[in-house]
């Protein structure tokens, strides 16, 4: 599960950002493994970075749950299944 | 503002884009809409699927800075930086804004101070209370009293400390305000040393000079330098950030995005951003503060007052 909603974010990581809220586009800031096991990614302006932080996480699973997305990161999911979750 | 709207149509038809739909806030604001929209050469609409959907059968090249769920199985391409460089460089009325809002934001300032026995909250709550009573339309940024410990790295922005201010307490200070629409950046550093404020100037001083049209962003951070072997900023942000459309957006210069990054930043008349760099020395602190500047025919001109000691 691919989290970059601040709300989402926060409540998995029991903490919260600033400075960008509302005003940028989607871009994850951490990932929910299947054991519920929460994998911070490393604050980066490198998109390219956190892509490869991404996959590091997710592997060559072939399905993933985001809260949000952008064409960008779209094409960085490749073929995997996306299923979305709200709020 | 219709001048943003044309900036908006030149970005796209350079990258052969027939039309954007813009979800992000500072996006559709730029635009002209108050929700999300959808933006051609001929109208801007509110944003919806079905439309969405019909361009895409019409053939058009359609463009989106963010995915709802419903649009995430169309072949939209990335717009994050079709916006961008219609944003980057700001027209004559809105740097006006960008200057009514540091204006606020330092009159709003004015006589603050880690009073001993004030609480952080309470100075968040008068802070905004005179903001809003001189002009400000939004806050952009929870405001930082960041009491730092001067025998440790600085960790910032650090919020939510929940403190009283204790007498000699060294504070770091960022508050970001609205103005129609437009932002400003504010940050000092309340308890500092004189030595540390100094070398602080000349950081800022040494960039300044080197502002121009046609300067790049690694200029920039060449002209920063080092200090003991560090560069004067936070390794997690940046040297500057752009501002106005939103409180912090392109430029990004000194990222971690590195050198090559910093090279394809060229300087432009009406680029507006912030520079910040960082003064700390473990063991007695330091110094961090903002100036905002709009970049000019011939160098630069402050959109913030000058930070003096």
């Amino acid at each position: 599960m691919i989290l970059g909603r601040d709300e989402n974010v926060a409540a998995a990581m029991g903490g919260r950002r600033i400075w960008v809220a509302g005003v940028r586009p989607w871009q994850p800031a951490c990932v929910v493994d299947d054991n519920g096991h929460v994998h911070a990614l490393p604050f980066t302006w490198d998109r390219d970075r956190l892509a490869e932080a991404v996959v590091a996480v997710i592997g060559t699973a072939d399905a993933v749950t985001v809260d949000g997305l952008t064409p960008w990161w779209r094409d960085r999911l490749g073929a995997r299944r996306i299923s979305w979750i709200s709020g | 503002m219709s001048e943003r709207l044309h900036k908006l149509h030149t970005e796209m038809g350079e990258r052969g884009l027939d039309a954007l739909a813009l979800r992000c806030t500072a996006n559709y604001t730029y635009a002209g809409a108050t929700a999300e929209c959808l933006v051609t050469p001929r109208e801007t609409v509110p944003l919806t699927a079905d439309a969405v959907r019909d361009l895409v059968a019409s053939g058009a090249t359609v463009g989106a800075d963010d995915l709802a769920e419903e649009l995430a199985d169309l072949p939209l391409v990335d717009a994050t930086e079709t916006v961008e460089a219609a944003r980057l460089c700001k027209t004559p009325a809105e740097i006006e804004r960008i200057r009514r809002a540091h204006a606020i934001n330092e009159a709003a300032m004015e006589g603050f101070g880690p009073e001993p026995g004030l609480h952080q909250d309470e100075l968040t709550e008068r802070f905004l209370a005179r903001a809003f009573a001189l002009g400000a339309t939004a806050n952009l940024v929870e405001p930082v009293w960041q009491v730092a410990a001067r025998d440790e790295p600085l960790v910032f922005p650090t919020v939510g400390q929940a403190r009283t201010f204790g007498a000699g307490d060294l504070v770091v200070v960022d508050t970001g305000l609205g103005f129609d629409g437009y932002a400003s950046d504010y940050g000092r550093t309340w308890g500092a040393r004189r030595e540390h404020f100094d070398r602080w100037r000349d950081v800022m001083d040494a960039v300044l000079a080197v502002v121009r049209p046609g300067a790049t962003g690694r200029d920039l951070v060449r002209a920063a330098g080092t200090r003991n072997g560090k560069r004067p900023w936070f390794d997690h942000l940046y040297l500057a950030h752009g501002t106005g459309t939103a409180n912090a957006e392109m430029p990004l210069i000194g990222t971690d995005r590195g050198d090559p990054f910093d090279e394809s930043i060229v300087l432009a008349a009406g680029m507006v951003f912030v520079l910040e760099p960082v003064i700390w020395d473990v063991g007695s602190g330091g110094y961090r503060a903002e100036e905002t500047l709009v970049v000019t025919d011939t160098g630069y001109e402050l959109l913030s007052e000058r930070v003096t000691w």
